[in-house]
């Protein structure tokens, strides 16, 4: 059978090259013959780099080739491009490329895509396992979560899910339940933290240095609970928690951010600028940050510097909202 | 009526005198008597010191009926009776006023808002357009914590001295101990240090930033806090219209706007410790200190009326003034 398909695939090289690529990249896909799937839509990329459908197929054979950062970055690229709603390709992709995401400690991205992935493709095991994780930020695929830890993922995920269906009531007796369950497992009150407690800073305050006792360098709780004292003009608590998280991950873009709004806000524009300089090479992509820079150049009277740093971030800003 | 609502208006003025931080008042007095008498001032008064309460206000949407008058709301339809205490009227009326609802200890947002032009109760901006659906909707929108604060950290200002411990943020006891009312601490951060460094003879310690010598950015970021800063709208929005109230964003759109320059800053034209002047009084001589006379090939008074076109949001009823300074082109859609 295999052979019959290759054939077809051969024979299918030899008319039209793009839709002979297409043919032979999802005829070898679907025989599960995922190098020569990649090869074929690695060709038809090449000449139809816009092609979304081939983009995502590329990533999704990379996928199963366990190829992974090179399967994100197609799929991330796929999903940037725009995927038709109604192609075959497009659930798979974004079930996929939230997964991946996930797996690369991605959460804020993955939690985007996972949305994008749940309103299309709907609710599975795997789904809200997923959900779980993401809450949880936990690198890992639904699929290898230890068998111990099973319930309190498939618990968190159904949390999520139920804060997202608006019932809030529902889901605060869950997290509360999560809570009492797990009360020294990493992840649990940050997650009650931020899936409900958005609204309420004290509260997810409260629960974040729960976080900070079971996992003293958590750096989203250390960054969360920086902009919280921010917030409250309370700069030297603020600086205190990102020195601590940059103390555990030197390279967290999320508390350098912050650490440079804090030294903006204190009137510290050169130091804040240097650190943003640093961030926006580090983050080309990131309109905050050069928005933020542009602020800084302007209190250090660099106008030409501070107009241009401004264009940039509208110009981000434009492409991320073109952006499906 | 007009004139009982006048002589309520004048005792409400003079409370909100009371409110301003007397302590500044002793170095700073025409500052201070004459900001007491500015909008912001009276962003906020307590519900039962509003003066358009006072005589009562009521109205009907579908089939909810609206009765409020002095601390009292009241919401009846569907065979039943809501009741909540108004604790405080946010706006000061000139254009509108919102109410924050007390009721079974929480806080709302109430459904209907006063509006000066229709010189009665609407709905409120932001809530679902059209009679309420449910009883639920009908009564308000739940604040949570983190809304009331933000509410609350732009219509009133601190109080030097901390909040009692045991006062959670974001609750109505929290609101309590604040000043209503944009007051001198709002712009100028640190006042209160200033104001006890001046009494302890230790200015060195008591220094403020001088917001007379500040760029139109500098300006932008002190108004901004409020009435939103550039970075605020691009990154997170709104778009479209519903952004033609915020003027720090819209300004900074202008072809005239220079960060570094002082004479595109919110006070060329808006004097923050007066009452609001004409605009076309100060927006004429504020464009007058770039532009020469005779520049324009149309006019040469009220630039404002022109190059600053008015638009209403849906629903609002009131007319925003688009703070971006433009040559504006027939029929053209909003510049966002």
């Amino acid at each position: 059978m295999k052979l019959v398909l290759l054939t077809f695939a051969i024979a299918a090289l030899a008319q039209q090259p793009e839709e002979a690529l297409w043919r032979a990249g999802t005829t070898a896909r679907e025989a599960g013959e995922f190098a020569k799937c990649k090869d074929a839509f690695a060709r038809l990329v090449a000449t139809q780099p816009k092609l979304s459908p081939a983009v995502a197929s590329l990533g999704l054979c990379e996928f199963e080739l366990n190829e992974y950062p090179a399967a994100l970055e197609h799929l991330q690229k796929a999903v940037d491009l725009g995927l038709p709603k109604d192609a075959a390709v497009t659930g798979p992709a974004l079930e996929r490329v939230a997964e991946l995401a996930t797996k690369a400690g991605l959460f804020d991205r993955a939690m985007t895509l996972f949305r994008l992935s749940f309103a299309l493709n709907g609710e599975s095991p795997d789904a809200i396992a997923l959900a779980g994780l993401i809450v949880l930020r936990r690198p890992m695929f639904p699929g290898d979560v230890d068998p111990d830890d099973r319930g309190l993922v498939f618990r968190m995920g159904r949390a999520a899910l139920t804060v997202a269906s608006g019932q809030t009531d529902a889901a605060r007796t869950m997290l509360e339940g999560l809570a009492s369950d797990y009360p020294t497992t990493a992840g649990v009150h940050y997650a009650w933290c931020t899936l409900l407690l958005a609204g309420d800073p004290d509260a997810c305050a409260s629960q974040l240095k729960q976080e900070l006792a079971v996992t003293p360098a958590h750096v989203p709780s250390l960054v969360a609970l920086a902009v919280i004292a921010s917030k409250n003009e309370a700069w030297d608590e603020a600086l205190s928690y990102l020195e601590r998280a940059l103390k555990a991950d030197p390279s967290d873009s999320a508390a350098r951010y912050q650490l440079a709004s804090v030294h903006l806000a204190q009137g510290k524009a050169e130091q804040a600028a240097t650190e943003l300089e640093a961030l926006a090479k580090d983050a080309p992509q990131s309109a905050e940050v050069r928005a933020t820079l542009a602020s800084a150049y302007y209190k250090l009277k660099r106008k030409a510097d501070g107009d241009r740093e401004r264009a940039a971030a509208q110009r981000l800003q434009q492409e991320k909202k073109a952006q499906p | 009526m007009r004139w009982l609502a006048l002589i309520i208006l004048s005792a409400a003025c003079r409370l909100a005198q009371g409110q301003q931080t007397v302590v500044c008042t002793h170095c700073h007095p025409t500052e201070a008597r004459e900001h007491a008498a500015t909008l912001m001032a009276r962003t906020l008064v307590k519900g039962e010191a509003a003066p358009l309460l006072q005589p009562g206000l009521s109205v009907r949407m579908g089939d909810y009926t609206y009765r409020l008058a002095g601390n009292s709301y009241t919401v009846s339809g569907g065979g039943i009776t809501m009741t909540g205490r108004i604790a405080w009227a946010v706006g000061e009326g000139d254009a509108g006023q919102t109410y924050v609802v007390e009721r079974e200890g929480r806080l709302y947002e109430s459904r209907v808002t006063y509006f000066a032009r229709g010189q009665g109760l609407g709905n409120t901006i932001g809530h679902p357009v059209g009679p309420p659906a449910n009883p639920e909707e009908a009564f308000g929108r739940v604040l949570a914590p983190l809304a009331v604060i933000e509410c609350f950290s732009c219509h009133s200002s601190p109080r030097p001295e901390k909040a009692p411990d045991g006062v959670t943020r974001g609750s109505l006891a929290w609101t309590q101990t604040l000043l209503p009312g944009v007051q001198c601490e709002s712009c100028h951060k640190g006042a209160w240090q200033h104001a006890e460094a001046r009494k302890s003879g230790d200015m060195a310690h008591g220094r403020l930033p001088r917001l007379k010598k500040a760029t139109a950015e500098e300006i932008s970021e002190v108004c901004g806090v409020c009435h939103r800063t550039w970075n605020q709208i691009q990154m997170k929005g709104p778009r479209g219209i519903l952004n033609v109230r915020f003027q720090p964003y819209r300004i900074a759109h202008s072809k005239c706007y220079d960060a570094l320059d002082g004479r595109i800053a919110c006070t060329a034209c808006h004097d923050p410790h007066k009452r609001t002047e004409p605009a076309a009084a100060v927006t004429d001589k504020a464009c007058g200190a770039c532009h020469a006379v005779g520049t324009c090939k149309v006019g040469h008074a009220n630039c404002a009326s022109c190059h600053m076109p008015k638009y209403e949001i849906p629903g609002s009823q009131f007319r925003f003034t688009d703070h971006f300074i433009r040559v504006v082109k027939a029929n053209e859609p909003y510049p966002d």
